[in-house]
């Protein structure tokens, strides 16, 4: 009895053919039968890759092509030694005759500047959209940058210093004085540079803001 | 199961090209989601799966929803087939889970439907003869339909698709035993409801 069971179940439960509409059906549903062509996982990881790169590079070209503080374009002038002078001068009193004429900036003196210090020259730039004069002189052993641009007059016409620090290897110096921005950058120690108007060194430096 | 060697199988396409077909190479093409490689694997397939889904289900229609809920489910989860048990045997428990989906959703209509279907489905005056025929014709088919799910799929697999009890056992994750004890009591089932069929046939006949 059981065998003619078996016998009539696999006739009638006989495989048929499927429907061509199968295939039909199966291309109208959304699900994504679009190839997603060999080695989909290798240019999805190398597009990763390339857009990382990408912004790597874009975030290097930002971080150099950016406004640099008026301390770090001090320092980096230090490693421009051998960039000509827009005035070749060993004198201060003639750096400062001309950097008046060409900016309107001036450099108070105090006097002579020390005799270690040999001056080289002076050089004008636009900074930040500022008219700015860096001025090229050593200190013994030292390469010095002295930095002047303009700034909102502040204080009582004494310094009033802003940053101190160290940047690259080099230490800087900055401080606002009758509506001036002055930045001192030295290979040295930073007060080496103050040796440029005060030949008798630094001036009392008060505590930073 | 029913294949001609391990791995290989033919299949003739729509333009009457026989294709050799290397399952692992056409299923490692699929996975890599090569439209081509799922097209081959379902022209490979397609008969087997939709028999099982017409046989389980009783109708067409829920066949054809069934078959493409299968392949739609290969598509989606063929790179998971790792080659540990065959090709065949992962379809063929995609299908029962297709099924069994299929089932569950269904319940959750009855008896509403089927009550309305019923009514529906009602035989006509003279139209006793017709009725009679569809039973001839389909009435195995019907019976196989009311039976319990666990019971059904049994059948489904061993009549539909020729597999052993072990190849059942492995499709459905259960011992050979509870594949045989499934099979005995499906055969009871059936054998006492077709009886009741025929007798019931036969006293409508002799009226």
């Amino acid at each position: 009895m059981k065998k003619d069971y078996e016998s009539d179940l696999s006739r009638h439960l006989r495989p048929v053919q499927a429907p061509d509409e199968l295939w039909d059906r199966l291309q109208q549903s959304k699900v994504s039968l679009v190839k997603p062509r060999a080695g989909a996982g290798i240019s999805w990881r190398w597009t990763a890759a390339a857009i990382a790169t990408a912004a790597v590079v874009a975030g290097i070209t930002l971080w150099m092509n950016r406004e640099l503080t008026t301390e770090e374009l001090a320092v980096s002038a230090l490693s421009r030694t051998s960039e000509r002078m827009d005035f070749l001068s060993a004198d201060l009193a003639e750096i400062r005759s001309w950097m008046k004429t060409g900016t309107g900036l001036d450099l108070p003196l105090r006097g002579r500047p020390a005799p270690s210090v040999q001056l080289m020259g002076a050089k004008k730039l636009t900074h930040n959209g500022v008219s700015t004069v860096e001025i090229a002189y050593r200190v013994g052993d030292s390469d010095a940058r002295l930095v002047i641009s303009k700034a909102p007059p502040d204080g009582d016409g004494r310094h009033t210093f802003k940053k101190s620090g160290s940047h690259h290897g080099a230490n800087f110096q900055s401080w606002t004085m009758r509506g001036q921005m002055y930045t001192i950058a030295s290979s040295g120690e930073a007060k080496v540079g103050c040796m440029l108007c005060h030949n008798t060194g630094a001036p009392r430096m008060p505590a930073l803001n | 199961m029913r294949k001609k060697s391990p791995g290989q199988d033919v299949i003739e396409n729509g333009l009457g090209m026989v294709l050799d077909v290397n399952h692992r190479e056409v299923v490692e093409s699929c996975q890599r989601g090569d439209e081509d490689a799922f097209r081959v694997l379902f022209e490979t397939h397609k008969d087997r799966v939709y028999s099982i889904a017409l046989r389980y289900a009783g109708d067409s229609a829920a066949a054809m929803d069934i078959a493409q809920d299968t392949f739609l489910k290969l598509l989606s989860t063929i790179r998971q087939f790792r080659g540990d048990s065959t090709f065949e045997s992962w379809l063929y428990r995609l299908v029962v889970n297709s099924c069994l989906d299929y089932h569950r959703k269904r319940r959750r209509l009855l008896p509403l439907v089927d009550d309305m279907l019923d009514v529906l489905r009602a035989p006509r005056e003279g139209a006793l003869h017709d009725l009679l025929r569809e039973e001839q014709e389909d009435r195995v088919q019907q019976v196989v339909a009311q039976l319990p799910e666990e019971q059904r799929i049994v059948v489904v697999l061993r009549y539909t698709e020729g597999l052993s009890y072990e190849e059942i056992a492995d499709v459905l994750g259960c011992r050979r035993g509870t594949v045989a004890s499934r099979l005995n009591r499906a055969h009871k089932a059936l054998e006492r409801r077709l009886s009741h069929l025929r007798s019931a046939r036969r006293g409508k006949v002799s009226q």
